[in-house]
């Protein structure tokens, strides 16, 4: 395992008491250029979990909470008439930075949202016809209460496909749970936290990943997977695009465990983050119905 | 519109390869339903109009009935019927119908005109005809991959050549075809060289149509047992008188072919040879007798092509007092009139040989003259009194007699001279046009030694063939008032293609056609162990070779393996011996762990086993 | 061993039966085939001609050759799943069938059918391939022609290439529930009954969509109208449109299923919640989903008048 990633992990530990598949996922996800989307009741920890994540990478970190009432102007920045100069400035929102916490997004209106999620597929912001690049790496974790709660503007699933994964923290085991209770130490390890990665190791990382092989029957298996899910009628049918984010994450998670080259295993660990959040078919299923149907879905499927 | 040309087109082929041999009106008949089709519209008219066609054609069978035979009635009708289902092909469904009935009509030409490149053809016009077919069902023809097809076509002619072989062939024929009654309508009674008749016929008529007959000759004919043709000489055929087409040329023993024209009347033939002969195949089928002759099943109209082999070692017998008197008898009134013109001035030396120098110089004198067209003359003596003008067997005739007269034992010999030798198949052809006739006379000293009368009158029509001397006789061919000389018609390379094709379709007619039941019995003998009976093995080929076919397509149904595959499921299955199966959506690793968990002291195996199979897939 | 042995025959006789039957019979063409071959022995050995029988044998082994041909144009083919979608009345739609197969060499002119009364095959004489090695996916065009539920219990498929002389065929069980809509057609005969009425159309909270007859006039876009020249109704998100509650009361049951049909699809596509009535006897409350439409298509789909 590589070194960085090693140090990663532990030092996520010790602010993330018993979550380490979880951080593996998000670190899969950062590693593939993908944006994460973690959903779960209020609570549970997500906003530490995207905070410590922020703090370990070096990287310029925003947080954006969502309401009712803010604009895609307060997100993307505003241009603003300078008297003296006699020109317009261009003032940058908080989108201009390469870590964003996006606080609970579906509480923004659909405007909004949609203004946030443009820039993750586009990585650039366009202001009164003017193209901006966002900076490189850029990475969006965002938190999102379950559907079912009041005043919730939930995205629609073309949207959700913007996002490479969808996590859920759940509650903590048992003798984790009692640490978190008793003791504040997580908070104060938190604050103890040093940056692991710095942008010269990660572009190296992004390069390892990249080297990861894929071999043909791996892709066959991708394949058969997405027909399965577009010839069985309890899913609805996975788009390419999915299945490329799919050959992304097992790369990334097949990296973070130390091999070159991706095994099924990969796959079926990475497959219900990657995919529960696009086969459901109609919105109103719940988040562990997602996570059956993606597990109903590897067991349909041959895999030598 | 395209198929529906090509059936017009097969139609008219059939009718064209059957003109010979049916009568006009049925070609007649055929042609209008074929035009008609086109023509008439309107539905009911139409129908009227195929009604009518239809009746009209049995009334015309019916009419015809006592002239033909039952093949030919049933020819003309499928001729007939297949230019009446013409009248409807719209549907895929009509032209599978009318490739039946064309079928009926190929088959119907093989009855008639049992050739090979005819069969060829006939399977070639009807393969294409179905590959339309195909195409009009809108199966797309590259779907049908080359490789299946083949799997389907050369296992399938594969059995058919089997099945031919081992049908059990149960008589020679249900009807007897030999009792009817069999005219030719609209014969030809005039007769021309070519039609001279076949020399191998039994005698009598064979003379009519020289202008002589047998029972009018003073002496008999011995025709059967001995030809001049070629003499043998160190196990080869020397041509005498060197009249093979090409000259000097040496033939291996080989075997004769014969090419002659086939009268109704008449079902036996001989093959004309020296010594004693067997007649090997023919392209009718035959039944050959010991002494040599052999007997035709059917009678059928047109050429007969025959190859016969002699034991050329076996001479003539020795002479002998019967035969000297046979040799000597001349049952003539008018022999002492000839005897005064011709031997008047006669020594009768005491020598054969001086006698017979003596004869031949009389001979001489006399100044015949070749024709090939005489005068009619009533009887022998006639000839030799006033006549001037003959061919080979009047002379023959002429010069035996003489002979006889002379003392000197003598026989006439009728057979063939000349030939084309076929280096394709190492046989000489001999046509109808090689007739000739000559004379036999016994020396004391020397034995029975051939004389040939006609080299003595045309000595230029010994050293050609027939046919050569024909042609020098009228070196033009006449058409339109145009004289185009005979030389324009002559191309080697189309001779010898055409002698190319004569050697196959005489392989085919050994292998295939003369393939009767005898052939076969001895065959299947001769293969098989014990006496089993052909049914039996008919039907054991049939299952062998449907076992054969399933296997072909089952082996090539089934997908070739990779090695590693192969060890893989091995793997697989080894685990399956300890309890352990592998869910279908379970990784190979984690199957691992399941494995090793459950029998450790394996480990290194299962280590390896997955170690290498992940190298190969995955890495 | 003798018991190894045995486990073995006993392992391979049940994975026989586990096989797929196929069954191949002769058609109307190859008897014809079989009669032309008979007549043609008949005259074969009556005028005792060879060509005629080599003729004859050729043509027979060219069937039995197809006889394989055809059998092996079917063999190993696997129904992976099907798919059948729910139609309207007289409308089109595809059936999707997943094939696999064993067979190296793949397949073609496979023809797919099924017995039903309610929905019928297009063209009953496409065909399609099958290639090895990966599943391969058939559409099958269909057509609704009657309002219905029923189960299709099995799906034929039927190969007669390469010469049509024989006839293969198997079955496979598929117990699909097939539903057939009524047709769509706007009678504007039913009675639309609004329960709620609740509209604030006020805020920025909207987006434009084409102007739909019925549309309230204070929705009506003016300043886009000015500017097009086109109609544009005003769609707050906030303020959600009346739910509205389709009620079956007329006599000609079946033309009123039909507007009913009609008038769900509108309502669907414009994002209004909506319930149906059927009589007495079925009533679903208003919503709006994908599913919602689904079960209401159902209702009216097994409605017995």
């Amino acid at each position: 395992m590589n070194k960085f990633i090693q140090d990663f992990l532990t030092s996520a530990e010790s602010s993330i008491l018993g979550k380490t598949k979880e951080t593996k996922l998000a670190l899969c996800c950062f590693l593939s250029h993908g944006h994460l989307l973690i959903e779960d009741v209020p609570g549970m920890g997500k906003t530490t979990f995207a905070k410590t994540l922020a703090r370990l990478l070096d990287l310029s970190f925003a947080r954006i909470q969502f309401t009712n009432d803010l604009m895609p102007s307060d997100l993307i920045g505003i241009q603003i008439f300078d008297a003296k100069e006699a020109k317009f400035n261009l003032i940058h929102g908080p989108v201009f930075h390469q870590f964003i916490l996006a606080d609970e997004l579906n509480r923004g209106t659909p405007k909004t949202q949609s203004a946030l999620l443009e820039a993750m597929e586009e990585k650039q912001v366009t202001l009164d016809g003017q193209t901006i690049e966002l900076p490189h790496p850029f990475f969006v974790v965002a938190t999102q209460n379950p559907r079912s709660q009041i005043g919730t503007h939930h995205l629609p699933e073309s949207q959700l496909d913007r996002f490479m994964m969808k996590i859920k923290i759940g509650y903590p085991e048992n003798h984790y749970e009692k640490q978190i209770i008793s003791s504040d130490i997580h908070a104060e390890n938190y604050n103890k936290l040093q940056p692991v990665i710095n942008s010269t190791t990660l572009a190296d990382l992004y390069q390892s990943v990249k080297n990861i092989t894929v071999s043909d029957k791996l892709l066959d298996y991708v394949v058969a997977l997405l027909e399965q899910s577009r010839i069985n009628s309890s899913f609805q049918g996975l788009s390419p695009r999915a299945g490329k984010d799919i050959i992304k994450a097992a790369k990334a998670w097949a990296f973070i465990h130390g091999r070159d080259f991706v095994l099924p295993d990969d796959v079926q660990d990475i497959l219900p983050s990657v995919i529960s959040h696009r086969v459901a078919p109609f919105q109103n299923q719940s988040f562990t119905q997602d996570q059956e149907l993606s597990q109903m879905l590897i067991k349909t499927v041959k895999v030598d | 519109m395209k198929l529906k040309f090509i059936t017009a087109a097969i139609i008219a082929i059939n009718v064209l390869m059957l003109s010979q041999d049916i009568p006009i009106n049925v070609i007649v008949f055929t042609i209008a339903g074929l035009a008609l089709s086109f023509l008439v519209s309107g539905k009911k008219l139409r129908i009227f109009f195929k009604i009518a066609l239809l009746i009209g054609s049995f009334v015309l069978l019916r009419f015809h009935f006592k002239t033909l035979l039952v093949t030919e009635s049933a020819v003309s009708f499928a001729l007939i019927l297949s230019s009446l289902k013409f009248w409807e092909l719209d549907e895929e469904r009509d032209h599978f119908n009318m490739f039946l009935i064309l079928a009926l009509c190929e088959c119907s030409v093989f009855l008639i005109n049992p050739l090979f490149f005819i069969f060829i053809f006939g399977m070639a016009k009807m393969i294409f005809y179905f590959y339309y077919i195909l195409k009009i069902r809108n199966y797309d023809i590259s779907a049908l991959n080359y490789k299946r097809l083949l799997l389907l076509v050369f296992p399938s002619i594969a059995l058919s050549l089997l099945l031919f072989y081992t049908f059990p062939r149960f008589t020679s024929g249900f009807i007897n075809t030999s009792e009817m009654q069999y005219i030719i309508s609209g014969g030809n009674s005039k007769i021309d060289f070519k039609e001279l008749g076949p020399l191998s016929l039994s005698t009598e008529s064979a003379f009519k149509v020289y202008g002589l007959e047998e029972s009018n000759l003073p002496f008999k004919i011995l025709y059967w047992r001995s030809s001049v043709l070629w003499q043998m000489s160190n196990g080869e055929w020397r041509s005498f008188n060197n009249n093979l087409k090409e000259k000097n040329q040496t033939v291996p023993l080989g075997k004769l072919k014969y090419d002659i024209e086939l009268f109704p009347t008449y079902k036996e033939y001989m093959p004309v040879l020296d010594g004693s002969s067997s007649i090997v195949s023919a392209s009718q089928n035959f039944n050959s007798y010991s002494d040599g002759s052999f007997r035709l099943k059917t009678i059928s109209r047109g050429s007969l092509t025959y190859s016969a082999v002699g034991d050329y070692g076996v001479r003539p017998l020795a002479f002998s007092s019967l035969m000297e008197k046979k040799g000597l008898s001349l049952k003539s009134e008018r022999s002492e009139e000839i005897r005064t013109n011709y031997f008047s001035k006669a020594t009768n030396s005491a020598s054969d040989e001086a006698r017979l120098k003596e004869l031949i110089q009389i001979f001489k004198a006399k100044e015949f003259e070749y024709t090939t067209a005489p005068p009619m003359y009533a009887s022998l003596e006639d000839f030799l009194i006033s006549g001037k003008g003959g061919y080979c067997s009047h002379f023959a005739a002429a010069f035996t007699y003489l002979a006889r007269l002379y003392n000197l034992p003598s026989r006439m010999v009728v057979g063939y001279l000349g030939g084309e030798f076929n280096p394709y198949d190492g046989s000489v052809l001999v046509k109808e046009m090689d007739a000739h006739a000559w004379v036999e006379i016994y020396i004391k000293e020397k034995g029975w030694i051939k004389i040939d009368p006609t080299a003595l009158v045309a000595p230029e029509r010994i050293t050609m063939s027939t046919e050569e001397f024909n042609n020098r006789l009228n070196p033009y061919i006449t058409i339109l008032n145009f004289q185009i000389s005979r030389d324009t018609f002559k191309f080697s390379a189309l001779n010898d293609f055409s002698l190319w094709i004569d050697s196959l379709n005489s392989k085919f007619n050994n292998n295939i056609f003369n393939f009767d039941r005898d052939k076969q019995l001895a065959v299947l003998r001769s293969i098989t162990p014990g006496k089993m009976s052909v049914g039996w093995i008919f039907s054991l080929s049939l299952i062998i070779f449907m076992f054969i076919f399933w296997a072909i397509y089952y082996f090539y149904g089934k997908s070739k393996s990779d090695p590693e595959i192969k060890r893989y499921n091995r793997f697989i299955k080894k685990m399956n011996s300890y309890g352990l199966v592998k869910a279908p959506h379970e990784t190979i690793s984690t199957f691992r762990d399941r494995c090793l968990h459950s029998i450790p002291q394996e480990s290194n195996m299962i280590e390896s086993e997955v170690a290498h199979y992940i190298n190969n897939f995955y890495k | 061993m003798f018991e190894s042995i045995k486990n073995y025959f006993y392992n391979k006789i049940s994975a026989s039966r586990a096989v797929h039957r196929t069954y191949i019979i002769p058609t109307l063409d190859g008897l014809k085939v079989i009669a032309l071959n008979a007549t043609l022995l008949v005259i074969g050995l009556v005028y005792a001609n060879n060509y005629v029988l080599l003729f004859n044998f050729i043509l027979f082994c060219l069937f039995l050759g197809s006889m394989f041909y055809t059998h092996f144009n079917l063999s190993g083919i696997k129904l992976e799943s099907v798919q059948f979608p729910s139609l309207h009345v007289n409308e089109n739609g595809t059936a999707l069938l997943h094939f696999s197969t064993k067979n190296a060499q793949g397949h073609s002119f496979i023809r797919a059918y099924f017995k039903s009364s309610i929905i019928e095959i297009s063209d009953e004489k496409s065909t399609f391939p099958i290639h090895f090695g990966h599943s391969t996916t058939a559409s099958l065009s269909i057509k609704g022609i009657k309002r219905g539920k029923e189960k299709i219990q099995s799906l034929y498929i039927e190969t007669q290439f390469p010469f049509n002389f024989f006839r293969c065929f198997t079955f496979f069980r598929i117990d699909q529930e097939c539903y057939t809509y009524p047709e769509r057609v706007n009678f504007n005969i039913h009675e639309e009954l609004e329960i709620v009425e609740t509209s604030t159309d006020e805020g920025d909270d909207f987006f434009l969509r084409d102007y739909q007859t019925g549309d309230s006039l204070k929705r009506v876009d003016w300043k886009k109208l000015a500017q097009t020249n086109r109609w544009y109704t005003r769609q707050y998100q906030s303020a959600k449109p009346k739910p509205i509650l389709l009620v079956l009361d007329k006599t000609p049951v079946e033309d009123t299923l039909k507007s009913i049909c009609f008038s769900l699809h509108a309502l669907h596509h414009q994002n209004i919640k909506y319930g149906i009535k059927l009589k007495h006897d079925v009533l679903i409350s208003p919503e709006n989903s994908p599913k919602h439409l689904n079960h209401c298509l159902i209702e009216l789909a097994r409605y017995e008048t």
